[in-house]
């Protein structure tokens, strides 16, 4: 039994301390803020709730557990709030997010970022990536059509919700 | 061991951000740095096994000035003006000052040494005796409250006197004829009302953050924290609920009367206890001599001054924050 826990809880640590090392990379690696931000979040929300997790089950039924349990239920309300602010902030101080289109050339400010085309790289900063990435966005742009109404579908459902 | 990698990183974190806050020009980007800068050295204080410290380090530092900060640069320039270069007095007096302080840091006693002179001055006495005549867990609160207590009332009165400064400068404030007039609903609409998630979310929190005030403030002579501590949570409770609501809400909320009443009253109260003292027979805050039984007069007197100092310690925060936040609107 105690073996089980402890393979449980190291297996729940192993991948919150994943999460937040890809959340580092993508801080690094990201092209503007808000792809950044987008990775930075993956540390708040999901390395530290597996990583609390981890150190539940490590922790049994105990005034520590406790104390983790209000730890984490307060870092799910705050850094996703957190994130959110920022990100507005940005938004409202004037911080476009760059846009590109599905051969990767940069848009006019304010369109609408391109799901597909995300990770198109600023620089091209290895010819390996920004192949891949132009790939990707040509694989993306098969179906243009399809994807328009999808689009449309969305922001209809997104009105109706608000 | 542990102890020790952690420590190195957070030094090396902090000479980063240190270096950081003065190579920035923009001074929005140097406050948040600084907060940042205080909530690293409130994790090295912890990891130094300084509670109290960390604590405070962390509501003042990390939370309440960096607010304070941002109200001040509402009323200034965003940008810093670009200082004269040139001259090499600057740069020569650092270089001394760093060469001394680096000479001085070579003599210092190893982390932890038990022959440290810190550690055979008077701490023993501390931490021999406080059992025996205070009875708290908390050293910490003991030394402060009434080893020292001549200490933290002029502390007290050192916060006392900066918020009466800061309300001379900043605090009754008229309307000019010639500045602008905002209706009410411009008024009204300058916070954060209208972003439902920080508002929603922060709100839920306000209670949270005052019910921990309330437990740092009234636990403080079992575990860490106390008046100081305490008085910054409460307040940054109510400048969030200010921050959120804006400012007019929160001035509804805590009155500026009611806020400066807390700063006079804590500081008296702390006093009145000395005084009380003195006409129990004692000297000037020796609180023995406040009920038969000299612990728990000690007890009472701890508890009694610790409320003055978090009384205080709130409304001088509340207070410089309205006078800040209000000067804003103008």
């Amino acid at each position: 039994m105690e073996l089980l826990l402890d393979i449980i809880s190291a297996v729940l640590l192993a991948a919150g301390a994943f999460f937040v090392f890809v959340g580092g990379v993508g801080v690094m690696r990201m092209p503007d803020f808000y792809t950044r931000m987008h990775a930075a979040s993956l540390t708040d929300t999901g390395g530290a709730a597996l990583i609390i997790a981890g150190l539940l089950v490590q922790g049994g039924f105990t005034l520590a557990s406790a104390k983790l349990l209000a730890i984490f239920l307060f870092l799910f309300l705050t850094s996703p709030t957190a994130s959110y602010a920022l990100a507005n902030a940005a938004l409202l101080s004037g911080l476009k997010p760059q846009c590109r289109n599905e051969t990767g050339e940069a848009l006019p400010d304010g369109s609408p970022p391109l799901m597909s085309s995300r990770k198109a790289p600023v620089k091209s900063r290895t010819k390996a990536s920004s192949k891949k990435a132009v790939k990707k966005a040509v694989k993306a742009a098969r179906t243009p059509a399809k994807k328009a109404a999808a689009k449309k579908a969305a922001a209809k459902k997104r009105g109706k919700s608000s | 061991m542990i102890t020790i990698v952690f420590s190195l990183f957070l030094l090396t974190m902090l000479v980063l951000v240190a270096v950081a806050i003065l190579r920035t020009d923009n001074l929005f980007t140097a406050v948040m740095l600084s907060g940042i800068f205080s909530l690293l050295m409130a994790a090295n204080f912890f990891v130094l096994d300084a509670a109290d410290v960390a604590l405070t380090e962390a509501v003042i530092g990390a939370g309440i000035s960096t607010v304070l900060f941002l109200g001040a640069l509402a009323l200034t320039a965003e940008k810093d003006r670009s200082p004269p270069v040139g001259s090499f007095v600057p740069l020569l007096s650092a270089t001394a000052l760093g060469g001394l302080i680096i000479y001085a840091v070579m003599q210092a006693p190893r982390l932890g040494d038990p022959n440290a002179v810190v550690h055979n001055h008077v701490a023993p006495w501390y931490l021999e005796k406080t059992p025996e005549l205070i009875d708290v867990p908390n050293v910490v609160t003991a030394v402060l409250a009434s080893f020292r207590g001549y200490d933290t009332l002029g502390e007290v009165y050192v916060v006392f006197i900066a918020c009466m400064g800061v309300m001379a400068l900043l605090g009754r404030v008229r309307p000019r004829r010639d500045s602008i007039e905002l209706t009410e609903y411009e008024e009204r609409s300058r916070n954060l009302r209208h972003h439902l998630i920080p508002r929603t979310v922060g709100k839920m929190l306000v209670p949270f953050i005052v019910l921990f005030g309330l437990y740092v403030q009234f636990h403080g002579d079992f575990g860490p924290g106390g008046g100081f501590q305490a008085g910054g949570l409460i307040a940054a409770g109510v400048i969030l609920y200010s921050l959120l609501e804006g400012d007019w809400r929160g001035r509804e909320l805590v009155p500026e009367w009611f806020s400066s009443l807390l700063v006079a009253l804590g500081a008296l109260l702390y006093a009145a206890v000395g005084v009380a003292c003195m006409l129990k027979g004692g000297h000037f805050l020796n609180y023995s001599v406040l009920f038969d039984d000299p612990i728990k007069g000690q007890h009472v007197g701890i508890l009694l001054v610790e409320l003055g100092v978090g009384m205080t310690v709130t409304g001088v925060m509340i207070t410089v924050f309205h006078a800040f936040a209000r000067r804003g609107v103008r």
